[in-house]
């Protein structure tokens, strides 16, 4: 009896997913047959709703960083656990002349007492960026590479914005050395890139219902019709791009950032057999430097199902923290003090 | 200097295995000896495995995905060598304990000082040095007691380098000084490898031929030889005819006779006819051997010398080596007979204590005591099997050389305490020496299908463990044996000469 009711949900999800699958693959086919129409939607070019992008031998240096965060949560307190890694990579003529690591590879611990598991996860994301971001700018003083990629946006994500706290606290400097990070890259001439691997954004989605969609002419317009669902961006570009090609570059939106005027986006597809990624840069004219961001991020990636540049995988590698790492910082701690606080969750104890 | 440092794994570091992160720009080999401190002292051990690892390279369908990865991606930074070790005994106060605790990850593990691993793999510095240790250029000075009293085998494929390791055992025993110890030296020289031994040699070569001499011919008394004896050489004699025959000698004890006169003794006596048809027949086909005679003689023969005669415990002398030439003989039976014999005086002589200690080295041993054979085919077993169980006793001392280590009598074999293991690749001689020598992980016997000629592995009581060694360089003449192309080579020209001087001969008659 049971597992019918389980069937019958599962059906149930089935025939949602395969009427939102259907409107997806429809809204892609229908992009394809529209990406080469022109639009200016950055404001000062334009250009096709989907671009070719160039892959050439790197002839340039590129920087990358990441960081590796672990955390624990005992009966008393939290513990954090982050390092970043940043790692350079000289390229010329397509051959690696050089590469250097930035950055000690023993991890930071703090402690935190948060009062939520929410405050905490946050907590600790805004902590791992902002050594992320301090890496970065050791990285592009010491080496000003042509390109520096981060993993991840070029801003703090607006789910870790609060006003008052510790959070508060650290979403105020995050800010500050990202802001301070641009004009380090602006005194080396460093292209400042952000990948985005895991979005949920529909900024693209909404640009096009809102600003594209109603500007088609009536022919084209057709081929949308009933076709108001929004999805992820990453679903919706997931076959519509093909390897090699990237979106018309948009303006990224709400980051409060100083620089927000000049950040702007595109997907793009690298790798055949993964979906998209976005990237982000900075500039005052974005139409040239969208190709050249593009191109270095196509150029560096390696693998045919997983599409992020070299120095990202590379600095991932390195900054990774072992679960291990957590057992053994405990028992230190527990040796050295005793303390209850030290205590496992009660859903970490559970007899059965 | 230090080699690297211990990791934590799935199943170490633990009192029996650790593994290592090799330091880059230092290099560790297996088969290689290192050290590590640990709670309970210094940690010896040896590297059994050594595994390169590289992240990049570790899921294949990344590897084979992936479009230019050297170009783009250091790969060669994420190229680790991690050893894998098992420890052989914690030095406390001097002395080897087994290791009962693990070493820390994290801990540094060591180079092992040539000093430290000479004494403890239990070398002595008046012992006989046949070769190095692997990887280390420590000697390898194997105590006499140790590696021979106990009894020792060679054990190795053909063409390994068994003679030579055997070659340079024989130097080693020839050149001990008489305030260490020597021991009389015999070698059945089934093929003819040793005879040069006995030959004075070429200048740059040390000569041992004053220490050498090489009987090519011998005669065994028939006088000293009891029924029981003759019949071990005579396959099927009855008890009936046994009883007969001891009869017959007792009769003529004390006279000397050969075969062919107890023959005609055994045809003069009342024996029934049938029984004495059977005996005279026998002593007879032993007549025919021309191995027996009135008296005992050993026959020696130098380059340009007459040949001399000697009794067998003239010639067993400390620090003299003989070799029993047996390379003309072509038939087992005589072969079989002859190294019977002597093996079974020297032992009786080692009892009574008339002869010097005493190692005798057989060669092709699994043809002399192969294992499941019965007594008539393989008449020495017996005697062999005796001194294997008995001779540590009477200090004389058995080295088996064999490449069929299978077919090796297991009596024999089990009483070998050392084993000097050169390379092997039958999966049945593996498998047999796996068993039947004490001490070898089948890591290290892994290793043996691997060794280089010259190379081998000692296991047992003359080393406190398995150990690699090189054997060193052969100080004494080597005879070549005539290299197969140049043979060709000659015959083609003794053929062009023939048919020359046949047709001079034509051309003389026409």
């Amino acid at each position: 009896m049971e597992l019918r009711e389980v069937k019958l949900a599962l059906s149930s999800v089935i025939s949602k997913l395969s009427l939102i699958e259907n409107i997806r693959k429809r809204l892609s086919s229908g992009l394809k047959s529209i990406s080469h129409m022109s639009f200016s939607i950055a404001g000062k070019t334009s250009e096709s709703l989907f671009n070719k992008v160039e892959k050439i031998k790197p002839n340039f240096s590129a920087g990358g960083v990441d960081g590796g965060l672990l955390t624990k949560s005992f009966h008393g307190i939290d513990l954090i656990i982050t390092r970043a890694i940043g790692v350079v990579i000289w390229y010329e003529n397509g051959k690696i002349v050089k590469n250097k690591r930035v950055g000690r590879s023993a991890p930071l611990v703090i402690e935190k007492e948060s009062s939520n598991e929410g405050e905490l996860i946050a907590y600790a994301s805004l902590y791992r960026t902002q050594v992320e971001v301090e890496r970065a700018i050791e990285l592009v003083q010491k080496h000003s590479p042509d390109f520096l990629f981060m993993d991840g946006p070029l801003y703090p994500h607006p789910s870790t914005r609060m006003s008052k706290g510790d959070n508060g606290r650290a979403y105020s400097k995050l800010i500050k050395l990202y802001e301070q990070l641009h004009k380090e890259c602006e005194k080396t001439g460093t292209k400042l890139i952000g990948v985005v691997e895991d979005t949920r954004s529909s900024l693209f989605s909404n640009i096009f219902h809102d600003k594209i969609l109603p500007a088609l002419p009536i022919s084209k317009k057709a081929r949308f019709k009933g076709l108001n669902q929004k999805f992820r961006d990453t679903s919706l570009l997931f076959d519509s791009l093909t390897q090699g090609e990237r979106t018309f570059t948009f303006k990224l939106v709400k980051t409060g950032m100083k620089y927000e005027k000049e950040l702007y986006g595109f997907y793009i597809k690298p790798a055949k057999y993964d979906r998209p990624v976005r990237i982000e840069f900075i500039a005052k004219e974005p139409g040239k430097l969208a190709n050249e961001v593009a191109t270095a991020t196509y150029s560096l990636c390696v693998y045919k199902s997983y599409g992020l540049p070299s120095v990202i995988i590379e600095a991932d590698a390195r900054a990774k923290l072992n679960r291990n790492l957590i057992e053994y910082i405990t028992r230190i701690l527990r040796d050295k003090t005793g303390s209850p606080m030290l205590l496992n969750l009660r859903r970490e104890q559970r007899p059965l | 200097m230090e080699l690297g440092t211990i990791i934590s794994t799935l199943n170490g570091p633990s009192p029996s295995f650790f593994a290592f992160a090799i330091d880059r720009h230092t290099k560790v080999h297996k088969d290689q000896f290192v050290k590590v401190k640990t709670a309970e002292g210094i940690m010896l051990a040896m590297v059994d495995n050594i595994i390169k690892t590289n992240r990049y390279y570790s899921r294949p369908e990344s590897v084979v995905e992936a479009e230019n990865l050297e170009g783009l991606m250091p790969v060669s930074e994420w190229e680790f060598l991690v050893a894998e070790a098992t420890p052989l005994g914690v030095l406390v106060d001097g002395s080897m304990h087994r290791p009962t605790l693990p070493p820390s990850p994290g801990d540094k593990v060591d180079v092992v000082e040539k000093e430290l691993l000479f004494t403890t793999l239990g070398f002595e510095p008046t012992g006989l040095e046949v070769a190095e240790v692997f990887h280390h250029g420590v000697p390898v000075k194997l105590d006499l007691t140790k590696t021979f009293q106990k009894h020792l085998a060679i054990l190795a494929m053909s063409g390994a380098g068994k003679s030579y390791l055997t070659s340079v055992l024989l130097e080693e025993l020839l050149s001990r000084g008489k305030k260490v110890g020597r021991v009389a030296t015999v070698v059945f020289d089934v093929h003819g490898e040793y005879s040069s031994f006995a030959e004075s040699p070429p200048s740059k070569f040390i000569d041992f031929s004053k220490n050498s001499v090489c009987v090519t011919r011998m005669i065994f008394p028939v006088p000293r030889m009891s029924a029981a004896r003759i019949a071990s050489f005579v396959p099927g004699m009855s008890s009936v005819q046994l009883t007969e025959l001891d009869r017959v000698i007792q009769d003529h004890y004390g006279e000397l006779y050969d075969f062919k006169d107890l023959a005609g003794f055994v045809a003069d006596s009342s024996i029934a006819s049938q029984t004495k048809k059977s005996l005279k027949r026998w002593l007879l086909e032993l007549h025919s051997t021309r191995l027996f005679g009135h008296k005992e003689t050993f026959f020696t023969k130098r380059e340009n010398e007459k040949e001399e005669e000697y009794i067998l415990s003239e010639l067993l002398s400390q620090g003299k080596l003989i070799i029993l030439d047996l390379s003309d003989y072509i038939t087992n039976r005589r072969k079989q007979i002859i190294v019977s014999w002597t093996a079974s005086e020297i032992f009786k002589m080692r009892r009574a204590d008339t002869i010097p200690p005493t190692v005798i080295i057989l060669e092709e041993a699994h043809n002399f005591i192969p294992q499941g054979e019965s007594r008539d085919i393989a008449m020495a077993k017996s005697i062999f099997e005796t001194i294997a169980r008995e001779g540590r006793k009477f200090l004389c001392s058995l080295c088996v050389v064999s490449q069929r280590p299978i077919n090796l009598s297991t009596t024999v074999l089990s009483q070998c305490n050392t084993h000097i293991i050169m390379r092997i690749t039958n999966p049945y001689d593996l498998d047999h020496i796996g068993k039947s020598s004490e001490g070898i992980t089948s890591e290290t016997l892994k290793s043996l299908t691997t060794l280089q000629v010259g190379e081998a592995l000692v296991v047992g009581s003359a080393v406190r463990y398995p150990v690699f060694i090189k054997v060193r360089q052969r100080k004494s003449w080597e005879k070549k044996g005539v290299e197969l192309e140049k043979e060709a080579l000659r015959w083609e020209g003794k053929k062009a000469a023939d048919k020359k001087e046949l047709n001079e001969l034509e051309n003389a008659f026409v």
